[in-house]
Parts: C-alpha cells; sequence; structure tokens
C-alpha cells in the first residue's frame, strides 16, 4: 500500500516564491533583547581604542629613545657620564659644620700665611763692585 | 531602516555613543536572530550566535564604511558567524553531519510559529536543503534581502548569487514535489557543504 501524495500547488515557481515569502516568522526568544542590550560595552569603544594606541605609540617612542640613549659606543665609553656616587656627591656639597671646631685651625693657617713668623728677607747675592751712580763731566765736554 | 537613518546611527555608533549601540540591537536583533535560526535550525545556537554577532559588531563598527546598509553588514557577521561555528562543528565532530531531525520536533520553534499544515511543509523543506542553497533562499524571500545585498553578504557577484538562488528555488521545488506524507519516514541526509 503505497502512501496517498500530496498535491503540489507550489508547483509554479512564482506560486513557491509567494509562499516563501509568506512564511511565518519564527518567534524570538523573550530574553534576548535583555541580553544583547546588556552586553553593550559601557565605555566607549572607539574612543578607548584610541587612548589605547595614542598611550602606547607614546610608550614606544619613549622607550625607542632610551634605548638611544643608553645604548654604548663602540669605543667602550659611555654616551652619557656616570654620575657620581652619592658618596662623592655627599662630599661635594656637603659643609663642614659651623660649629667653631675648625676655627683656631683657620686662624694657624692664616697666621702662617700672613708671614707673622716669616725669617726676615736678605738678599741673597752679595754685592762686590760697587756701581758709581753720577760722575762729574769733564769741563771742555760742553763746549 | 532607512539610508539617512543609518548614516545618523552609524555617526552616533563611531562616537561610542551607548544610546546608539541599543538603537542597533532594537532595530536589527530580530531580524539577525531569525536568519541565524533558519541557518543553524537551532534556537539556542542561534541565540548565541547572534549575541556574537552583534559582539563583532562592536568591535568592528569603527572600521565599517557605511557602503552597504547596517541590516546587510549585520548580516554578513551574521553569516560569517554561522560559517565559523559550522566549520568548529565539524572539527569536533570529524565532518558528522547532525541532520538526524532537521525539522519538526515537537519543541521546534517553527512549529509553534505556525499550525499550517502547508507552512509546517515547507519549512520543513526548506530546512532539509543543504546550507548554501537554505541561505540564499532564507536571504532573498525570508530576510529580504535584493541580489546586490546577498551579494555583499555572502561576497560573492551579484550574477552569481542570482544564479544559484534560482537552482535553490528548483531544487525545493524538485524536493517539495517529491516530499512524502509526514507519517513516511525521512531518508534525506544534507549532501553539500558550505562553499
Amino acid at each position: 500500500m503505497h502512501p496517498e501524495r500530496r498535491p503540489n500547488p507550489e508547483r509554479s515557481p512564482e506560486a513557491l516564491e509567494a509562499r516563501l515569502r509568506a512564511l511565518p516568522r519564527p518567534p524570538v526568544p523573550a530574553g534576548l533583547e535583555a541580553r544583547l542590550l546588556a552586553a553593550i560595552p559601557a565605555e566607549r569603544p572607539v574612543v578607548r581604542r584610541r587612548a589605547i594606541r595614542f598611550v602606547a605609540a607614546g610608550a614606544l617612542a619613549a622607550a625607542c629613545l632610551l634605548a638611544v640613549l643608553a645604548w654604548p659606543r663602540r669605543d667602550g665609553e659611555k654616551s652619557i657620564p656616570s654620575l657620581p656616587t652619592g658618596e662623592s656627591v655627599r662630599q661635594v656639597i656637603t659643609r663642614p659644620p659651623d660649629d667653631g671646631a675648625g676655627v683656631p685651625t683657620w686662624r694657624e693657617a692664616r697666621r702662617v700665611l700672613d708671614g707673622a713668623e716669616m725669617p726676615p728677607f736678605t738678599w741673597p747675592i752679595e754685592e762686590t763692585s760697587p756701581i758709581a751712580v753720577s760722575t762729574s763731566l769733564p769741563p771742555d765736554l760742553l763746549d | 531602516m532607512t539610508k539617512p537613518d543609518d548614516q545618523r546611527l552609524l555617526s552616533d555608533l563611531r562616537a561610542g555613543c551607548p544610546a546608539a549601540c541599543a538603537e542597533l540591537v532594537r532595530a536589527h536583533y530580530q531580524t539577525v536572530y531569525r536568519f541565524l535560526v533558519h541557518l543553524t535550525r537551532d534556537v539556542h545556537q542561534a541565540e548565541d550566535l547572534t549575541q556574537e554577532t552583534f559582539a563583532a559588531a562592536w568591535e568592528k563598527v569603527a572600521a565599517f564604511q557605511g557602503r552597504a546598509t547596517l541590516a546587510t553588514w549585520l548580516h554578513r557577521i551574521a553569516y560569517t558567524k554561522f560559517v565559523d561555528a559550522r566549520r568548529a562543528e565539524r572539527r569536533a565532530a570529524g565532518m558528522r553531519e547532525r541532520r538526524a531531525n532537521p525539522m519538526g520536533s515537537p519543541s521546534d520553534p517553527l512549529d509553534v510559529a505556525t499550525a499550517d499544515d502547508e507552512a509546517r511543509r515547507l519549512y520543513r523543506v526548506l530546512h532539509g536543503l543543504d546550507a548554501p542553497d537554505r541561505t540564499l533562499l532564507v536571504l532573498h524571500y525570508l530576510q529580504g534581502l535584493s541580489y546586490r545585498e546577498m551579494a555583499s553578504v555572502l561576497d560573492e557577484p551579484t550574477g552569481t548569487v542570482k544564479w544559484r538562488t534560482a537552482e535553490a528555488l528548483n531544487r525545493l521545488r524538485a524536493l517539495l514535489g517529491d516530499e512524502v506524507p509526514d507519517h513516511a519516514p525521512r531518508t534525506t541526509s544534507e549532501p553539500g557543504t558550505l562553499s
């Protein structure tokens, strides 16, 4: 026994197209809209992406600059002179405490420099032949 | 949604306005979901792919040139998501086709949607087509896209899309002519693959 075949009203292409267009639409789940709305990014995606690119480009440029400046030269010298160590910096910039303890030493050194106790100066060359400062002119020289 | 509306909405989207994102969702989510239901024949997968479609839209909106309408653009994203999901399924299932019961289960949303036997039968045969044919017919006759818009979605020449749609319609007609009653066993299997 063969199953009964149905009639084929959709054999015409135009009729089939019309039936396809008239098909009822499938229902949409009720909560789908809420799920999609909840998934919308809160931040502004375009602005955030631009900001990220901006920051990344700046960081890259800074890293390149540091790399160029800090790159050692071929002769072994450093392009950037090394900073003095902390100890030497302290030696340079630290002043002795102004408590008066160093004043006597300073005064002693000053007194020596002023020549207070220096020996009297003596001419080291002994004069053997006195030099005539003036001589009388002969009378006939002016004639 | 008209082209000027699209332009205004697109400019707001590019500016990152959240209200514009919500407007895009409300205007298009039903269309995108129905398209994906017809492609996947699975309501849960269609929901997931709809979410993925809009998530991809947020990421790509800055690069969208605006040459197509937003509806066409969303259809293209949704179709790409469907193809990707299908490829992943095939990799996971080792080319196994899960076409044991394409339509007609009591929980099928399209059975709920219509009590018309003829409409239900047409849906069953339509969903029995292979994915490329089904996609063409759904895009043109159910989603209402023009051949040019379909060409943009499928990334094919307009003439090719038009010819392939006519061929798909002929195959649907042939299947409807060979349609057997509901109580008879079905032996149809999906022969084609996604192009």
